[in-house]
């Protein structure tokens, strides 16, 4: 017994130092892979888990997962879509303990959400009923790309100028599919300190659309030639607000001024159940080493501070749409898609179970 | 249409059996269609043709075949280019008219043609992004070497025997450094600009001309030779507000003094009139706005800059020197980087800052107390235009609250008007816009530019009055939309 426990555990340490080194390479280094990479290496392990590990009854599975979800939130706070994963897991066994539990004792319109709160009732097939949803959700991730990009046609209209900010692989993709349809002209802000619009015009020019770089200082002068702004997220807030890369609120508010429509192309499990009171707030933004953005062999101060935030919050109030995998919703619709995605429980993953 | 017809046929009926009423009617009916398409048809196919038949022609009808004539007419005057705008037109007419179901000719008839046209919808496509709104812009030359071209082109011009004035050294001179960017700036260029007149005008007077003893023509002599100089000026750069505005202040100023003798007496009147300007409108101006300025910096406060600024930077160092105890946020963006000299300034003289780049002012801009910024120059509607970049930070601004004050000379201001940013723009060289980046990255961005891919890198942009507190001049503190009245009153003084 002891022994099984052993392997059990180093088991569980093996997956998560694995996982802990690609996040925190991903901190030290910059993001090395995209948001659908993160959530997969994590629903992968989260599988792993109720796979492979002893647990008598749902209750136990959720402890075991939420621990694990804690740690790996802790090597980087500010990675939301890790949280979003392990959350979505929670729900899953949540639901599905539900309906195995209330198949095998009532009606199934009972299916409400505090019809029981303990999840200690042990059924057999439970795991294979857990394995199943994961499945299907590792579907939606694959597949989010896909359902967003079929909404192109519906949102761009020929020979529209698109306004992009910066590389997203959603909007990326969701432009080369509405080039299918459209003749569309899009203009690419280069985004410093990473400069990744530089790859981005390359990327939509290889794809035969007419591209104009722009420094990330025009973005207003611009805007006014522009007839859509579409942007990606690095997650989308409770209230609806964004967290994007530092720059989108300056082309939010340009396009709120101009009247442009804007369109935030993103999956759901960039949805995460955090509000923003501060942009500094714990687990929200991150300051790049300064060197990104000032060349220090131009002298070096000590009263200079060099500041190379990351990220940007963007309030609900400038967001006009998002376009998700699921369909496209207002930022007022957000906390209600929060509600069916996470268990009010699981929103903060630090508490106990 | 034809219903109509049928309709006022009908009295004919009145008076006969039911049956033969009903018949007549009917064969009425069919009669009114048939002679209503004919005429139609006709109506259609020629506008001779059709003129027998007006009368029985519809309101409808009429309407149709004029608003087709008239799509052809301004199809023709527009020629194949504008076809598209002309077929937006054509769309409604043909709907209401609902006339000819199938032309008989229709390669003559107007309407025929427009069944001919491609039957795709007339779409937002045809209002691109102007073809390109930048094709009118100046471009700065990757490669100043170009202008060498152009100083030999005039100098072959010289040898045809005619005398032709020259390029002043020192114009040329500047003009290089205004074309390479080592002088820039509106007050800056300006300056140079003056300076090197008064070397023009120091030369001028030093070779006496002696057929010349009128006083008109000596001054005409003069003046065309500087403006042969400044159209040189012109070339290396689009010149700046402040420097039109300076060459018309000295021509001016000219004009009304007719009593000198020799070239000698008008070059030194010329270049009193210089140094006349150069102390009031630049120098006294700019030291009656940091008076200003000054006084609305306070212990604590936290001031954001852009760029780079002289006037800004004077401000800051004079409350600096007086003991003010704040902090500075210096906001830069690329390709120029010029806010790393303001930052190197502003520490070398013990302020503390903070350094952002632009994409990042949103978040710095919640500690900022106020906004200093300068202009190249403010426009007659309100519009302040200076370095692009600027606008989207009074923009960010005005929407958290924190005021925006502009310095900007009363001899910068225009007369002119502007609605966009793209008008009167200037555009950076691929140079340019390579400037600041890494190797890798430049080498990533050379082999991004294609056939679709290209780079645009604006000059200026104007910022609308609404996200300006207040405008520091010489004459005071003043609301954008003062700038009229401003002129307005210089030029009495003038």
């Amino acid at each position: 017994m002891a022994v099984a426990l052993q392997k059990q555990v180093s088991l569980r340490d093996n997956m998560l130092a694995n996982l802990e080194a690609t996040l925190s390479a991903n901190v030290k280094s910059g993001r090395q892979n995209t948001s659908q990479e993160t959530a997969k290496l994590v629903l992968r392990s989260l599988t792993a888990i109720v796979k492979d590990k002893e647990w008598k009854n749902a209750q136990d599975l959720l402890r075991i997962l939420r621990d694990f979800g804690k740690r790996l939130i802790e090597v980087d706070p500010t990675e939301t879509v890790v949280g979003n994963v392990v959350r979505r897991v929670l729900k899953i066994v949540r639901d599905d303990y539900l309906r195995v539990h209330l198949g095998h004792s009532a009606d199934q319109k009972l299916l409400l959400p505090h019809a029981v709160d303990d999840y200690a009732t042990a059924y057999v097939d439970l795991k294979d009923h857990v394995l199943e949803s994961i499945d299907e959700f590792e579907q939606e991730i694959d597949y989010a790309l896909d359902n967003i990009t079929q909404q192109a046609d519906r949102l761009i209209n020929d020979g529209e100028v698109i306004l992009t900010y910066g590389k997203s692989r959603t909007v990326e993709a969701f432009l080369k599919a509405a080039k299918e349809t459209r003749s569309i002209t899009v203009v690419v802000v280069e985004g410093a300190p990473k400069y990744d619009g530089h790859e981005m015009a390359r990327n939509l020019g290889n794809a035969n659309i007419a591209t104009t770089l722009v420094h990330d200082s025009a973005v207003f002068a611009i805007m006014g030639r522009v007839h859509k702004v579409i942007l990606g997220t690095h997650s989308v807030m409770a209230d609806g607000g964004l967290k994007a890369y530092s720059g989108a609120y300056s082309v939010a508010c340009a396009a709120k001024h101009y009247s442009v429509p804007l369109l935030v192309c993103t999956p759901v499990y960039k949805l995460t159940p955090q509000f923003v009171t501060s942009e500094d707030q714990v687990g929200f933004n991150k300051l790049e080493s300064p060197q990104e953005i000032y060349d220090f062999a131009d002298g070096d101060f000590d009263e200079a501070e060099i500041l190379n935030p990351t990220y940007d919050y963007v309030p609900p109030d400038l967001v006009p749409l998002f376009i998700f995998n699921v369909g496209g919703n207002s930022p007022s619709y957000v906390y209600r898609l929060l509600s069916e995605l996470y268990h009010p429980d699981d929103y903060d993953l630090k508490g106990d179970v | 249409m034809s219903k109509e017809k049928a309709d006022k046929s009908a009295p004919v009926v009145n008076g006969m059996k039911p049956e033969d009423a009903e018949k007549a009617r009917l064969k009425a009916e069919r009669k009114a269609a048939f002679e209503a398409k004919r005429a139609a048809e006709q109506a259609a196919d020629k506008d001779g043709a059709g003129k027998e038949n007006k009368k029985e022609l519809t309101k409808a009808e009429r309407r149709a075949i004029q608003e087709a004539q008239r799509a052809k007419k301004a199809q023709e005057k527009k020629g194949p280019a504008d076809s598209k705008d002309v077929k937006a037109e054509e769309k409604p007419a043909a709907k209401s008219g609902s006339t000819s179901d199938s032309p008989s000719k229709p390669e003559e008839s107007p309407l025929g043609k427009k069944k001919d046209m491609p039957t795709k919808k007339v779409s937002f496509a045809d209002m691109k992004f102007a073809a390109n709104p930048f094709v009118n812009m100046h471009k700065r030359r990757d490669n100043i070497g170009n202008l060498f071209r152009s100083v030999d082109r005039r100098k072959k011009d010289d040898g045809g025997g005619e005398k032709r004035p020259s390029v002043h050294p020192a114009i040329l001179q500047l003009g290089f450094q205004i074309a390479d960017g080592a002088v820039s700036g509106a007050n800056d260029r300006c300056v140079y600009m003056l300076e090197a007149l008064k070397k023009l005008a120091q030369d001028f007077g030093s070779t006496e001309s002696p057929e010349l003893h009128d006083a008109r023509e000596l001054s005409q002599e003069f003046f065309s030779k500087m403006d042969f100089n400044v159209a040189f000026l012109k070339e290396c750069r689009p010149l700046s507000v402040s420097m039109t505005n300076a060459l018309r202040h000295i021509k001016l100023s000219m004009s009304e003094d007719e009593s000198m003798k020799n070239a000698s007496q008008l070059a030194s009147t010329i270049i009193d009139n210089i140094d006349g300007f150069l102390q009031n409108e630049i120098t006294l101006a700019r030291r009656a706005i940091v008076e200003i300025a000054k006084s609305k910096i306070h212990d604590g406060d936290v001031v954001l800059t852009y760029a780079r600024s002289s006037v800004v930077l004077d401000i800051l160092t004079t409350c600096h020197d007086e003991g003010k105890r704040f902090s500075v946020v210096v906001v830069d963006s690329r390709p120029a980087l010029k806010g790393r000299e303001t930052l190197k300034t502003l520490c070398q003289k013990g302020i503390h800052c903070k350094y952002v780049f632009i994409h990042s002012v949103s978040y710095i801009m919640k500690e900022v107390t106020k906004v200093l910024l300068s202009a190249d120059t403010l426009l007659a509607n309100g519009y302040v235009a200076s370095r692009v970049g600027s606008s989207q930070i009074s923009m960010i601004a005005h929407k958290m609250n924190v005021p925006v004050l502009v310095c900007c000379e009363t001899y910068k201001f225009s007369d002119k008007v502007l609605a966009d940013c793209f008008a009167g723009n200037e555009l950076g060289s691929q140079r340019e816009f390579l400037q600041n980046l890494s190797e890798k990255r430049k080498q990533l961005l050379c082999t991004t530019l294609s056939s679709t891919v290209s780079l645009v890198d604006l000059t200026y942009d104007i910022t609308p009055p609404d996200f300006v507190t207040m405008v520091v001049t010489e004459r005071g503190t003043l609301p954008c939309t003062s700038v009229p009245v401003v002129l307005r009153v210089r030029q009495n003084i003038i």
